[in-house]
């Protein structure tokens, strides 16, 4: 056995990787030669001084350094920096909302009546796909998943203390609504965020609630698989 | 209509990357929480000087937190913290002088009071060792004795093949064991 097997060997069985053969040739030149017992002996010490290196405790002031010095941009920033062409997709697309889409804003209603959204987003009594309550945290109220001729539709009826930033998104689209709750003394909101060209069917829709940018509350619609 | 809104309660590291991803400063406190010392402790076990780690491991988390968009949830997450906090404290390497002459010296005044408080002459032995070693073969010592991750683990976060991580810490184990014969320390 050459210098270098001898030593595959005894590393093996410091990496715990010996098999059976290997662990029987091993003992056998252990018991054979005292160069290798030493040289043995000598490796396993070291191992084991490394792994009894004591972790030392980092500075109380280390996490609120690291805290201190993060951006403070509202989404987070890698999430930001990998997805700068989703935003930009968003932001043209709501610029597509602006010209040719409505979102719309009142106080009042569980749902757009067909007569709200006569001459906007589409006259036809627009379809509930999917409705969730939002629970009994600081946000409260409902999210709707609409469909009308115009495409589709979130609704937000939202009762909250603080204004309430959004995050929805549909897996290839994301879009975040910044101060719902906070326009109205009574901190309803309810807003319809029109989602054209966005194809969702089959997929979840996962809604994120943020105050002070905490999640505070999460919810998810789910689109029908159909047309 | 199903159940309405869930809460999402657990503290597991995908489910807060997720959470950060979303905003959640506080999901990203908890993961600073949960690694700034092993972080801290790779650094310091890098570089030995206790400024510098912290100097690492703030870069690394900055860094984690700046990166998460680029962060593939198929990877164990702190796999890929300890990929940025050993290239930061390579970084770092590379900024200092002569490599032989500063690693080898760099040690007692630089460690501050973590010097005194393990004082203890093996430890030392054991730290100006691993400082006479190529940080390559540093690398996997640290990630594999003091941070105490698997070969997979050690693997995924250099992004090398499980065998080349063997042969260097067999390489570091052997040359670690000269370097303390030399000082006597065995």
């Amino acid at each position: 056995m050459t210098d270098d097997e001898r030593m595959a060997l005894i590393h093996a069985e410091l990496d715990g990787d010996l098999s059976s053969q290997q662990r029987a040739d091993l003992a056998r030149l252990l018991l054979g030669d005292p160069q290798v017992r030493a040289l043995r002996d000598e490796l396993r010490g070291l191992c084991s001084r490394l792994d009894g290196v004591e972790q030392v405790e980092p500075p109380p002031h280390l996490k609120d350094s690291i805290l201190g010095h993060l951006p403070s941009v509202p989404v987070v920033a890698g999430y930001r920096k990998a997805s700068l062409g989703r935003w930009r997709l968003a932001a043209m697309v709501a610029g597509l909302l602006m010209a040719g889409t409505i979102v719309y804003e009142t106080v009042q209603g569980p749902t757009p009546g067909s007569r709200e959204t006569a001459g906007t987003m589409g006259a036809d009594t627009p379809t509930t796909l999917d409705s969730v309550a939002l629970g009994t945290g600081p946000v409260t109220g409902r999210a709707t998943l609409y469909r009308d001729k115009s495409g589709l539709a979130v609704g937000l009826e939202v009762s909250a203390p603080e204004p309430v930033d959004v995050l929805v998104s549909t897996g290839d689209h994301s879009f975040r609504i910044n101060g719902l709750g906070s326009s109205t003394p009574a901190g309803n909101t309810r807003q319809t965020i029109a989602l054209p060209g966005v194809r969702v069917q089959g997929q979840k829709i996962e809604l994120s609630f943020l105050i002070g940018e905490r999640t505070v509350s999460r919810a998810t619609l789910h689109a029908p698989s159909g047309p | 209509m199903r159940a309405g809104p869930y809460f999402v309660n657990e503290e597991d590291d995908p489910t807060l990357v997720l959470r950060c991803r979303e905003g959640d400063r506080d999901a990203f406190e908890r993961l600073v929480i949960r690694y700034q010392k092993p972080v801290f402790n790779v650094a310091l076990r890098m570089l030995r000087n206790r400024q510098d780690a912290l100097d690492v491991a703030q870069t690394t988390f900055l860094k984690a937190f700046e990166h998460l968009g680029d962060y593939d949830p198929a990877f164990r997450f702190y796999s890929w913290l300890y990929r940025i906090a050993i290239n930061e404290s390579l970084n770092a390497l590379a900024l200092r002088k002569p490599r032989g002459e500063l690693d080898a010296n760099t040690a007692d005044d630089r460690a501050g009071p973590d010097r005194a408080a393990e004082g203890d002459q093996a430890l030392q032995a054991i730290e100006d060792a691993l400082m006479r070693i190529s940080p390559e073969l540093r690398t996997v010592t640290v990630l594999r004795h003091i941070a105490q991750l698997s070969y997979d683990d050690i693997a995924e976060a250099l992004g090398l093949p499980e065998k080349t991580v063997k042969s260097r810490l067999h390489s570091a184990r052997e040359r670690l064991r000269d370097h303390l014969r030399q000082s006597g320390a065995i």
